[in-house]
């Protein structure tokens, strides 16, 4: 009951890293239905005591990378056509989702992977650098690194008004 | 001085310590192009929690909800003390224990262990004395924190002079680490008070350690940033006023 619990209150800010990395809140709430569903079927490899979102984070980033990589061999992915369109609704929904797109959610779209998530974990879940590193089992060298180049990309993206 | 992006970033993001703050804040005063660079990171963290903060205030969604309340109502979970564990751990997210605060502390505690060690007065080669109840530095200390500059220094004295600053209260303090003690003196007088010290250490673990409790206890001390090599030679050619 107590994990459960814990999951349900999690679920608003993995919803919003969900989104970050997906940029369509369909595809967002499909990556964390199937990150819960590993989480119920895995709960006894959580170790009590070790924070938890730490651990659900971790889930839901590997399966997004499963998910990304997985159809990048099924088809060419155009580059700024995220492929986890294919795990969304049907197709009106999603053109119906894709203008509502803005600056923002573009500019984080184009962004290599590890760059989007180095920036996600950081600057929109706070997690700090130790945090995010070892979340992501990289050196804090490597994270820091790729926070710079993903900073960049998105002030020149978005311009002076960033 | 000049910085480079990652340091600034780290600045915005909350990761540097307290002397590269002190730093960077000075800096910033005198420098247009650095404010405007730290601005403009500021402001990209603003814009993308401005755009995806909300989305952690919608109603989640019943679809995810269910698995949840499904799962809960068939399992028995009696793990009270974990999720008491991480809950208490998520609250510390961003920031641990302050370790400004546990220097202080540590320094109260280690002041008595430092007298106790090296007793006071009476031996030339002690590195301090007692002078109307304060502790001041003496012997090879003395002539340590009065004639090294940070930036000349070799392997042949016991101690090496870290952070010259000038202290909120106006005097010039200069921090120390050696072996057996590290600690920050102030100029008073003729002499350098210890308004700090911690014990140094011999592993060099333990020595960053302790310098880099030394380092957040005078960021805390400082009125400004700390000197440079120039200003810091000026400061000593005046008598350390």
């Amino acid at each position: 009951m107590a994990f459960e619990q814990d999951l349900l209150e999690l679920l608003p800010r993995l919803r919003r890293f969900a989104r970050s990395l997906t940029r369509d809140i369909n595809d967002a709430d499909d990556l964390c239905q199937m990150a819960l569903e590993r989480a119920l079927n895995k709960r006894d490899q959580w170790q009590a005591g070790t924070r938890l979102d730490s651990w659900m984070y971790r889930i839901t980033r590997n399966i997004w990378i499963d998910t990304v990589r997985a159809a990048g061999r099924h088809k060419h992915v155009a580059n700024d056509d995220s492929a986890m369109e294919n795990i969304a609704g049907d197709d009106h929904k999603r053109m119906e989702s894709r203008m509502e797109l803005n600056d923002v959610d573009r500019a984080m779209d184009r962004l290599p992977m590890e760059q989007r998530e180095a920036v996600s974990l950081v600057l929109v879940e706070g997690f700090a650098y130790k945090e995010a590193a070892a979340l992501l089992d990289i050196p804090i060298g490597t994270l820091t690194s790729r926070l710079v180049r993903g900073r960049e990309a998105l002030q020149r993206e978005l311009g002076e008004a960033a | 001085m000049s910085f480079d992006e990652a340091t600034i970033m780290a600045y915005v993001d909350g990761e540097c310590d307290a002397v590269t703050v002190k730093r960077i804040e000075k800096a910033m005063a005198a420098d247009a192009v650095l404010t405007k660079q730290i601005e403009q990171a500021q402001a990209l963290r603003n814009r993308l929690s401005a755009h995806y903060d909300p989305i952690a205030e919608e109603a989640v969604p019943d679809r995810l909800t269910a698995m949840l309340t499904a799962a809960a109502s068939s399992n028995i979970d009696s793990s009270f003390t974990a999720r008491k564990t991480d809950r208490e751990t998520g609250k510390r997210q961003r920031r641990g224990m302050g370790i400004a605060q546990w220097g202080a502390m540590a320094a109260t505690l280690a002041l008595g262990v430092v007298i106790g060690q090296f007793g006071l007065g009476g031996d030339a080669g002690a590195p301090f004395a007692q002078t109307d109840g304060a502790l001041v530095a003496s012997g090879p200390l003395a002539d340590a924190l009065e004639t090294q500059l940070a930036s000349a220094q070799t392997d042949n004295s016991d101690y090496r002079i870290g952070l010259t600053f000038r202290a909120k209260t106006g005097n010039i303090c200069r921090s120390f680490t050696s072996e057996a003690v590290s600690g920050i003196g102030c100029r008073e007088g003729q002499q350098w008070k210890m308004v700090s010290t911690l014990p140094g250490g011999n592993a060099s673990d333990y020595r960053q350690a302790s310098s880099s409790a030394v380092n957040e206890i005078a960021a805390d001390l400082m009125a400004d940033a700390p000197a440079d090599a120039e200003t810091e030679r000026k400061l000593m050619e005046s008598g350390w006023k």
